[in-house]
C-alpha cells in the first residue's frame, strides 16, 4: 500500500456515505423539519429531524451574514456563513437557543455530549447566489454552472469523538446504523447538503429543479490535518482495506456473468465515462491525469462485450488487464467490478470498525521480530535518510493555531519537535539497535523504552497487513493529498479537485438520494449530471 | 469544566510528549484514558512532571504487557480497567491538572514563522469562488 496508489483511490459502494445512505433506505426514514426560523435574506436556524435504528437525530442548521473578508476555506478561519451540530435526539427550545449561540464559534466554544458532530460550511459564493437570483426571477439556474460546481457550500471542518466536548464515539459505537467509521459524519453531511437545497429554495421563492438539486451535493476542503489520522489509527485503516480487498476478491472469484450483470456493468461503464467527462480541475498535473484515465476508460469500454462474455472469470480478467493502465485506471477498476455486486459484498461494511486497538508482545523473540522486519519493511530499510532528500519534511503542530503543518527540514526551523510521523526512519533505527541486541524482547526495551512504538508497528503488520503506508512520510516525494484522497474515498468523495499537494477540494452526496427519494440510495455511485 | 474521553487522550499524548516520554508509552496513556480517574490523571501528571516519574511510566507499561507489575500501581489498575469497554460519557477533570498537562503539551508545538504561515498547511488561500 503506496501513497501513489492510495492518491488513486476512487468511492466504491462500501464507502461510509452510501452505506448509511442505503441503511437508511431500509429503515424507509423520514427526514422532517420541524423548526424553520430562517428570514427572506437566508439567516437565522433550522432543525432537521431524522430516526435511524430507533433514535432520532437532529442537525441545527444556523445560518448568518458572513463579512466577504472572513471568507476562508482554512480550518482557522473563524466565522463561516452556515454553522451545525448533530445533536443526538430532538433538541428542545433551551438547547436549540444553546446551540444556535455556541454553534457559530465552532473551536471556540464549548459543547456538551449530547452534541455528536460540529460542522460548519461557507457558500460557494457565485453559484448560491447565481442559483437565488435565477429561482427569483422565476427561472431555474444555468445546468451548465450547476455542472461545473457541483455544490452550494463547501463544509471546511466536520468534527467527531469528543473535539471541543461534543460526545465521544463510545456514546454511538453501539448504535444501529452508526456504528460503523464516520457515520454520524456522513449523516451530518447528508443533511447538511438537503439544508442547502431548502435554504436557496426558500430565498429564492420557488422550487428547485429536481434533476438540478441531486446534482448540488456538498463541497469539502480538506487539509494537511486529516493526513497524520491514517498513521495513528492503523488497525482502522487495515480494516477498511480488508472490507475493499476482501469484496474484490468476491467479484473476482465470479466464474462467469449472467446477462443481467453483464447490461449492468455496460450500463455503469457508460455512466463512468459520462462521470470522466464532466471531471475538469485547474491544476493541470490532476487534470493531464484525468484525460489519460478518459482515454483508458474508452478503451475498457470498446472492450468490454468481449471482456465479460468470456466464461472464465471475466471479472478477474478484467482487474488483471487493467495493471497495464494508470495506477487512477486500476483503482476505478476496482471500484467498478465491486458495484454491481451489493448482495456479494454490502454485508462486509459491517467490519469497516474494529474494536481493536494495538499491542505490544513483549514475550515475542528478537529472532521473530528481525524476521517481520525483514519480510514487511524492506521499503523502510532501503531508504538511505543520509541523504537530504529522504529527511526533506517534517510533520509539526503550530503553536499558533495547533493545527498540523508540514515543515522544510532544511530550511525552517522547529524540526526538533516534530511530530512522530517519521515511521520509515523509526524502524531503521530499530533495527540498527536490534541488529546488536541479545536476550529477549523485554529487556530490549527496557534498555530502550523509545523504540516500544516501532516494536508495536512492527507487530500490528504482521498480522494486519494494510495497517502501515508503506512510503517515506518525511521524504522530498511525500504529496499529503495522496493520504487525503484515499480516506475521503473511504468517505464517499469523489471529484478530487486539488490545490496543491496538501489540500484538495471534494464533493460529497453529489447525486445521492434527496430527503424524499432514498429508493434511489442503492445506485448512484459516480453519477453524472442529468442522470435518470 | 468536563472533558470528552477523546480531549483527555489527546492532551495525555501530547503532554507525554512534551514530558519526554516514549512515543509507544505515551499511545498507552492515550489508548487508556477513558479508564483514569480523575485522581489517577492528577498523579500521572505529577509523575510527568520529572524525569524520575516518566521512567517509572515507561516501566509500568513494559511491566504490565509482561502480565502484570507485581505491585498494584495506580497505573497498572487503569490499564487494567482499560481493558474492557468503559462508561462513555464526560469526565470531570481538575482543572489545575488539565493546565498542567497542557503545559507539557505546549512544549511540542512549534512557534509560527512567516514560512508556517506561508506555506505549512498548504493553502493561503480565500474561499470567494
Amino acid at each position: 500500500m503506496r501513497l501513489a496508489r492510495m492518491g488513486a483511490s476512487f468511492p466504491t459502494r462500501l464507502s461510509f456515505l452510501p452505506t448509511l445512505l442505503r441503511r437508511l433506505h431500509v429503515e424507509q426514514a423520514r427526514v422532517t423539519r420541524p423548526v424553520w426560523q430562517i428570514d427572506s435574506a437566508g439567516f437565522g436556524h433550522a432543525v432537521y429531524t431524522v430516526e435511524l435504528g430507533g433514535h432520532a437525530y437532529s442537525l441545527v442548521a444556523v445560518s448568518s451574514d458572513l463579512p466577504e473578508d472572513q471568507r476562508t476555506d482554512r480550518v482557522i478561519a473563524t466565522a463561516w456563513d452556515t454553522a451545525y451540530v448533530l445533536y443526538d435526539g430532538v433538541p428542545d427550545t433551551g438547547e436549540i437557543e444553546r446551540i444556535v449561540a455556541s454553534a457559530p464559534k465552532q473551536e471556540a466554544a464549548r459543547f456538551t455530549d449530547r452534541d455528536l458532530v460540529l460542522s460548519r460550511a461557507n457558500k460557494s459564493v457565485r453559484l448560491f447566489a447565481h442559483v437565488v437570483d435565477a429561482l427569483r426571477a422565476g427561472q431555474q439556474p444555468d445546468p451548465d454552472r450547476i455542472r461545473d460546481t457541483g455544490y452550494l457550500m463547501r463544509t471546511t471542518a466536520v468534527y467527531g469523538n469528543g473535539k471541543f466536548g461534543i460526545a465521544d464515539r463510545a456514546r454511538i459505537v453501539d448504535r444501529p446504523g452508526l456504528s460503523g467509521p464516520f457515520m454520524a459524519e456522513m449523516l451530518t453531511v447528508w443533511l447538511i447538503r438537503g439544508f442547502t437545497h431548502d435554504l436557496v429554495e426558500h430565498m429564492g421563492g420557488a422550487p428547485l429543479d429536481r434533476r438540478l438539486k441531486r446534482h448540488l451535493g456538498i463541497g469539502n476542503a480538506t487539509g494537511l490535518g486529516m493526513a497524520p489520522f491514517l498513521v495513528s489509527h492503523p488497525m482502522l485503516l487495515d480494516a477498511w482495506m480488508q472490507v475493499r480487498e476482501t469484496a474484490l476478491a468476491r467479484v473476482r472469484a465470479l466464474d462467469h456473468l449472467e446477462t443481467q450483470q453483464r447490461d449492468r456493468l455496460h450500463q455503469l461503464a457508460r455512466r463512468v465515462s459520462a462521470h470522466l467527462a464532466e471531471w475538469s480541475v485547474p491544476d493541470e498535473a490532476a487534470q493531464g491525469d484525468i484525460t489519460v484515465l478518459r482515454g483508458e476508460w474508452s478503451s475498457l469500454c470498446a472492450r468490454l462485450d468481449q471482456t465479460l462474455a468470456q466464461e472464465d472469470h471475466p471479472l478477474d480478467a478484467l482487474v488483471s488487464a487493467s495493471r497495464a493502465g494508470s495506477l487512477a485506471f486500476q483503482e476505478l477498476v476496482v471500484a467498478f467490478v465491486i458495484e454491481p455486486f451489493g448482495d456479494l459484498v454490502d454485508g462486509l461494511s459491517e467490519c469497516m470498525a474494529t474494536p481493536f486497538v494495538p499491542r505490544l508482545d513483549p514475550k515475542m523473540s528478537l529472532g521473530d521480530l528481525n524476521a517481520a522486519l525483514s519480510k514487511d519493511w524492506d521499503w523502510a530499510l532501503g531508504l538511505d535518510f543520509d541523504t537530504p532528500e529522504a529527511t526533506a519534511l517534517f510533520w509539526y503542530v503550530s503553536e499558533e493555531k495547533q493545527e498540523p503543518r508540514l515543515g522544510q527540514r532544511h530550511s525552517e526551523p522547529g524540526s526538533e519537535l516534530e511530530s512522530p510521523l517519521d515511521i520509515a526512519r523509526q524502524i531503521q533505527v530499530l533495527a540498527r539497535d536490534l541488529s546488536t541486541a541479545s536476550g529477549d524482547l523485554a529487556t530490549f526495551l527496557k534498555a530502550h523504552p523509545h523504540h516500544r512504538a516501532p516494536v508495536r508497528r512492527v507487530q500490528t503488520l504482521m498480522r494486519h497487513p494494510y495497517s502501515e503506508i508503506r512510503d517515506n512520510l518525511i521524504g522530498q516525494g511525500c504529496r499529503p493529498i495522496d493520504m487525503l484522497r484515499c480516506k475521503l474515498a473511504f468517505f464517499g468523495a469523489a471529484r478530487f479537485d486539488p490545490k496543491s499537494d496538501r489540500w484538495t477540494r471534494i464533493t460529497l452526496a453529489q447525486g445521492a438520494p434527496l430527503f424524499d427519494e432514498l429508493e434511489r440510495a442503492g445506485d448512484w455511485w459516480l453519477p453524472h449530471f442529468g442522470m435518470s | 469544566m468536563t472533558r470528552s474521553v477523546s480531549e483527555i487522550s489527546a492532551l495525555l499524548l501530547k503532554a507525554g510528549r512534551g514530558a519526554g516520554l516514549s512515543l509507544g508509552a505515551c499511545e498507552d496513556l492515550a489508548m487508556a484514558a477513558g479508564a483514569f480517574e480523575p485522581s489517577d490523571l492528577a498523579q500521572v501528571a505529577a509523575m510527568l512532571q520529572t524525569p524520575q516519574g516518566c521512567a517509572q511510566i515507561e516501566a509500568l507499561c513494559l511491566a504490565f504487557d509482561l502480565g502484570g507489575s507485581g505491585d498494584l500501581s495506580i497505573l497498572a489498575s487503569v490499564f487494567e480497567r482499560a481493558k474492557s469497554p468503559v462508561p462513555a460519557g464526560p469526565r470531570d477533570v481538575p482543572e489545575d491538572v488539565i493546565d498542567g498537562l497542557s503545559e507539557l503539551a505546549a512544549r511540542t508545538f512549534v512557534p509560527a514563522s512567516d514560512a508556517s504561515r506561508d506555506g505549512g498547511a498548504g493553502s493561503g488561500l480565500s474561499d470567494n469562488d
